[in-house]
């Protein structure tokens, strides 16, 4: 259970490490260089914060392999009114689920 | 190391649920108060909310009373309650629920515009964004000032009497000295103690929150305040591997526990939270494991429901059902018990508090999951103890006016000193992190953890301790090498000691009331001799216990001291 940061996609904001609740990801680098970096990747509690603050979708999520991931990633990007999510299998999208964010669960 | 100084009226440690929510009634009630959270991450996503939740679990639905719910928590933890704490909370419940509804929760109403139940005492909402909305009420009110991403580790104490706290930052090099007239503690509970279920990579794959270390335990039992039933530990039955919540599925689809044989086992062992986690380990040590809840029959449109729902709380669940591609209706959910943790919201550990929500320390006051006597609040009931907790911190602030003295200047010293020494230490024979797995193991093997069917005797517990103590004293010379660590640091240290608290209220209770959550091979039977609070302080290194008499519903309880 952790999370994935893209350095490519990174633009070095800071959110993810303002809001993890866990202090995990830390800035490395100078200037443009300066991206975010999972630091403590076993101690992620998988609450994704800091997939729903980036505003790149730089941020994967996926499950340890002591815990059956099997190659797996899930993405977030909130709206107003909608978080879409994408899961991912490898590289490409297989399943995209928009959840609308005025509707409580039925459950 | 840059020193900062904060005076403040009524400071509010930790800045989840209920030290938001009290913060901002505090304000409401007194707009001229000088009131300061201070939080170890950001109250934007820090606590147990900071994914979200899939249910509001502790509301008075249609035809259904605070005593109700009173009675049902009385009984679920076999009558070792506070019921002066649940009604006074239970009578709160719905307020604060309309409260959420107005800072913007989405709430699922029906035609006539009233509250969709799912249960005797539920309601369905989206709470993705539960934290972020009570974070953005805390930032409405002006007066609050928010410090986030500072550790705290003691209370300024003289005379049963708090003056302020000291903390530090978990980033920066500076240390926080906090001078306030009242503080309101609201650390949450404490994970970590045990080993977990998923020990390698995914260690922090837990139920509660692996970041709510227990702080506020650990600094009210350096400060001498009394502690209540730490020997009722939680444990939750939960997906396996995601260890994502069961309720959605149980009670969203009508999902029945079921052994490896397709046999429903839930009525066998009875239906208390301690007996569904008991029935569940009885089954498998009976070799019919594994345990599921049956999804197989489900709906596809209840599928796809239910990959909405987790995502909306628990996301770990849908990644694994959609890269499985295999979804509850081809496959059955495994279930399994987790390692056992102390919190007041669920089971009744925590402070010993007065009806006002004031511990034995005069002028701190608890709430939320800190907050002892009270088990199965939630968040609901979480948030209401916070506006108790305040209420009554507004009242005591009007009513009284302290100055600090002289003797607290010293206790500010002699922390900075002690953090100076870990951050000055260049090397250490042992990390923090192999402290915090030895620590684990033992309690894992010696105080009921799943190794042991959780599951202890006195023997074991004798070890327990033992084992505990030598590990207090390897953690104390370590060496810290940056302020991170230096939060780890504090953390492993505050766990050991709600571990020798925990280890010493369960060989107090010499009896079993609750299955699993205190399973003692010594004493497997209940005896009304224990029908009493198994209380305890902290002394020269100690643990004491006190027994004492159960609290009735209708008695205002204050300290005697």
């Amino acid at each position: 259970m952790s999370i994935k940061i893209d350095r490519d996609l990174c633009i070095g904001c800071g959110r993810c490490v303002d809001i993890c609740p866990g202090n995990l990801i830390q800035m490395v680098g100078e200037g443009k260089d300066r991206k975010a970096e999972m630091m403590y990747p076993d101690e992620c509690w998988g609450c994704i914060s800091c997939i729903k603050v980036c505003p790149v979708q730089a941020i994967k999520f996926y499950l340890g392999a002591d815990i059956g991931g099997n190659g797996g990633a899930l993405i977030a990007k909130p709206e107003r009114t909608v978080i879409h999510w994408s899961i991912y299998d490898q590289e490409k999208v297989t399943q995209e689920i928009d959840i609308d964010r005025r509707n409580a669960n039925k459950y | 190391m840059e020193e900062k100084v904060v005076e403040t009226d009524l400071l509010v440690i930790g800045g989840g649920a209920a030290g938001c929510y009290a913060a901002r009634h505090a304000a409401q009630l007194n707009p001229k108060l000088h009131i300061t959270i201070v939080e170890k991450a950001d109250i934007r996503r820090s606590g147990c909310l900071a994914a979200g939740v899939n249910a509001l679990n502790a509301y008075i639905t249609k035809g259904k009373t605070p005593d109700f719910y009173v009675d049902y928590a009385k009984n679920d933890a076999a009558g070792i309650v506070r019921e002066d704490l649940l009604l006074t909370l239970s009578q709160r419940l719905n307020k604060v629920t309309a409260e959420l509804e107005k800072i913007g929760l989405v709430i699922l109403k029906d035609e006539h515009g009233e509250y969709v139940a799912r249960g005797d005492r539920n309601i369905k909402i989206n709470g993705e964004n539960i934290k972020p909305l009570l974070a953005r009420a805390v930032r409405k009110q002006r007066q609050i000032k928010i410090i986030n991403h500072v550790n705290m580790v003691d209370y300024l104490v003289a005379d049963q009497r708090i003056y302020g706290a000291v903390g530090f930052s978990v980033i920066a090099e500076q240390a926080y000295i906090f001078h306030a007239k009242a503080v309101i503690i609201a650390t949450g509970g404490a994970s970590g103690l045990y080993r977990p279920n998923n020990p390698g990579f995914s260690k922090h794959k837990m139920w509660y929150p692996p970041f709510n270390t227990g702080a506020g335990y650990a600094m009210g039992l350096r400060a001498g305040a009394e502690m209540t039933t730490f020997e009722m530990r939680f444990i939750a039955l939960r997906c396996k591997d995601t260890i994502a919540p069961v309720g959605t599925i149980a009670q969203g689809v009508g999902a029945k526990q079921v052994n490896a044989l397709g046999e429903v086992y839930e009525q066998k062992y009875g239906l208390r939270t301690s007996e569904r986690v008991y029935g569940t380990v009885q089954e498998m040590q009976a070799g019919r494991g594994p345990c599921y809840l049956q999804t197989d029959q489900i709906s596809t449109v209840q599928e796809q429901d239910l990959y909405h729902a987790y995502l909306n709380m628990s996301p770990a669940q849908t990644l694994k059902w959609l890269e499985a591609k295999r979804g509850p209706r081809q496959q059955n959910v495994e279930i399994e018990g987790t390692e056992p943790y102390i919190v007041g919201g669920h089971a009744a550990s925590g402070y010993w508090v007065s009806t006002e929500r004031e511990t034995t320390i005069h002028g701190l006051f608890a709430a939320g999951d800190v907050a002892g006597g009270a088990p199965q609040k939630y968040v609901t009931g979480a948030l209401a103890e916070g506006e108790i907790a305040a209420e009554a911190a507004v009242q005591q602030l009007a009513q009284t006016d302290i100055s600090e003295p002289d003797c607290i200047a010293p206790q500010v010293t002699t922390i900075l000193q002690q953090a100076q020494r870990y951050l000055q230490r260049t090397s250490s024979f042992y990390q923090i992190r192999e402290i915090e797995e030895g620590m684990q193991k033992v309690m894992d093997s010696y105080a009921g953890g799943i190794a042991t069917h959780y599951e202890y005797n006195g023997q074991q517990l004798a070890l327990a301790q033992e084992k505990i103590m030598q590990l207090q004293q390897l953690i104390e010379q370590v060496a810290a090498a940056d302020m991170h660590e230096l939060m780890s640091l504090y953390e492993v240290r505050e766990r050991l000691l709600i571990c020798q608290c925990v280890i010493a209220h369960l060989a107090a209770r010499k009896e079993t009331r609750w299955h699993s959550f205190a399973e003692n091979l010594d004493y497997p039977q209940q005896d009304p001799r224990f029908n009493k609070y198994v209380n305890s302080v902290y002394q020269n290194g100690a643990i004491h216990i006190i027994y004492r008499d159960l609290v009735k519903r209708g008695q205002h309880y204050e300290h005697q001291n």
